[in-house]
């Protein structure tokens, strides 16, 4: 009787490292650069998680695509400093946003919009460059309850 | 009648022709009278920056007909089949040849690339992965100087412990090694550093030398390649000689040849690598590329 008390905690404690290491997939392809604490980026293709650890395909899109089969990154969430994304969409929303702004000056009158024909398509190139360029930031510093939240953005439940 | 016993001697003496062709590949006399140089680069089938070095080695090559050819291909063995055609057709031996690729530094160890096949020591080893080469290995000599014009491709330091990876051999000298064996003890010269392909590079310059301006190169991995700019290797299995040379250039016509003065000797271009060094950050080198390893 006593065994079996004794191996019951065991076995608590086996399944709920089982639990944890359950691999999570991610829903859609994101890019991601990932900085670990020895100052090291690392740039792939999230693929989900695996417990505590974060896994990266370290592929392009492309290769991902392709079906290229290379073994995933491992990375602990203790090791993490920062992550980023690229922002969905981020092209037509800057270009929608540059444009906008380039467009504003009609406001002001007849001035304004001879000065528009200038300010909009700049407006619309810059912002497809920096929306297409711009990253989201996602601050981890080894805690676990920012590194869960950050998957759980792109994780399936 | 007649006819046709002049058209039977004709067809003989074509045949005997042909069969002196084959066979001069393989006669060292008539192997030292004709040499050619020739520029390997690849042709991927996007558009890609390689398409200007390409169009740049068709026009030197326009300039020096019957001495100097390009061959672009796809594959090792689209190379190698338009290699032997060339050579089979101009009955020559090759002087100089170059294989112009990309070395990848991610990778952790020395490589280059025959069209979009790549080939490292390991795989020099490989009867399988080299059956394209060993084809083309007859038009190849003592005399043959093989340029491998890809990154870090003699490269005889170690790659820096990155991660939980440790430090590892970039096996550049293995490579130069195995090449020199499997083409016939040819002369091999590889690079401990970068390979640039500068305007220039066949006018003898410094074209070859250099360092590129892409932000990822400028990551504090890459020291011991900074730490190297312009320096070269030449190994020959015949001389059994390994040596550290000066930078290597190109020659109009397409041959190696050596500087007198090594790259890192001319004071400007010293204190750009000085300054280059002191600039170099953490973070901007892919760290992934390094487990980049295929599932089994």
């Amino acid at each position: 009787m006593k065994k079996i008390v004794q191996a019951f905690p065991i076995l608590l404690l086996s399944l709920t490292v089982l639990a944890q290491q359950d691999t999570l997939i991610t829903e859609k392809s994101v890019i991601t650069w990932v900085y670990t604490k020895q100052g090291n980026m690392l740039k792939g293709v999230l693929a989900g998680r695996s417990g505590s650890y974060l896994l990266l395909y370290p592929g392009s899109l492309k290769e991902k695509k392709k079906n290229i089969d290379y073994q995933l990154v491992r990375i602990s969430f203790e090791n993490i400093t920062i992550t980023k994304t690229k922002k969905p969409n981020g092209l037509v929303k800057g270009q929608l946003l540059g444009g906008s702004i380039g467009f504003a000056p009609v406001i002001f009158g007849e001035g304004g919009a001879y000065v528009a024909i200038i300010t909009f398509p700049l407006g619309v190139v810059a912002g497809i460059l920096i929306g297409a360029t711009s990253k989201k930031k996602y601050l981890i510093n080894g805690d676990y309850t920012s590194f869960l939240s950050f998957t759980d953005k792109f994780i399936k439940p | 009648m007649i006819k046709k016993i002049i058209l039977l001697a004709l067809f003989f003496l074509e045949s005997l022709l042909l069969f002196a062709s084959d066979t001069v590949v393989n006669n060292p006399a008539v192997a030292a009278r004709k040499r050619i140089n020739i520029f390997v680069t690849a042709r991927c089938s996007n558009l890609d920056w390689s398409f200007t070095l390409r169009l740049r080695a068709r026009l030197r090559a326009l300039f020096d007909k019957g001495s100097f050819f390009v061959i672009a291909g796809q594959t090792d063995s689209e190379v190698a089949d338009k290699l032997i055609r060339l050579m089979k057709r101009k009955n020559a031996m090759i002087g100089s040849i170059w294989f112009d690729s990309h070395g990848h530094y991610g990778k952790g160890h020395s490589v280059f690339d025959l069209g979009m096949t790549g080939f490292s020591y390991e795989s020099l080893k490989d009867n399988l992965q080299t059956k394209q080469l060993r084809r083309m290995a007859g038009f190849f000599d003592a005399a043959t100087k093989i340029g491998i014009g890809s990154c870090y491709g003699g490269a005889t330091f170690e790659f820096p412990e990155i991660e939980n990876l440790a430090a590892r051999k970039m096996n550049g000298d293995s490579l130069m090694i195995y090449t020199s064996m499997l083409f016939n003890d040819a002369t091999v010269y590889a690079s401990e550093s970068f390979v640039m392909m500068k305007p220039g590079v066949w006018k003898k310059e410094y074209a070859l030398a250099g360092y590129p301006v892409n932000r990822r190169f400028k990551d504090k991995i890459y020291l011991p390649v900074w730490k190297r700019l312009g320096q070269w290797n030449r190994y020959s299995h015949y001389t059994k000689l390994f040596e550290r040379i000066n930078t290597v250039c190109l020659d109009k016509k397409g041959d190696i040849r050596i500087e007198g003065i090594a790259y890192l000797n001319i004071k400007k271009y010293n204190k750009k690598q000085i300054a280059r060094l002191k600039k170099l950050k953490k973070g901007r080198f892919n760290a992934s590329l390094a487990f980049q390893q295929k599932s089994q």
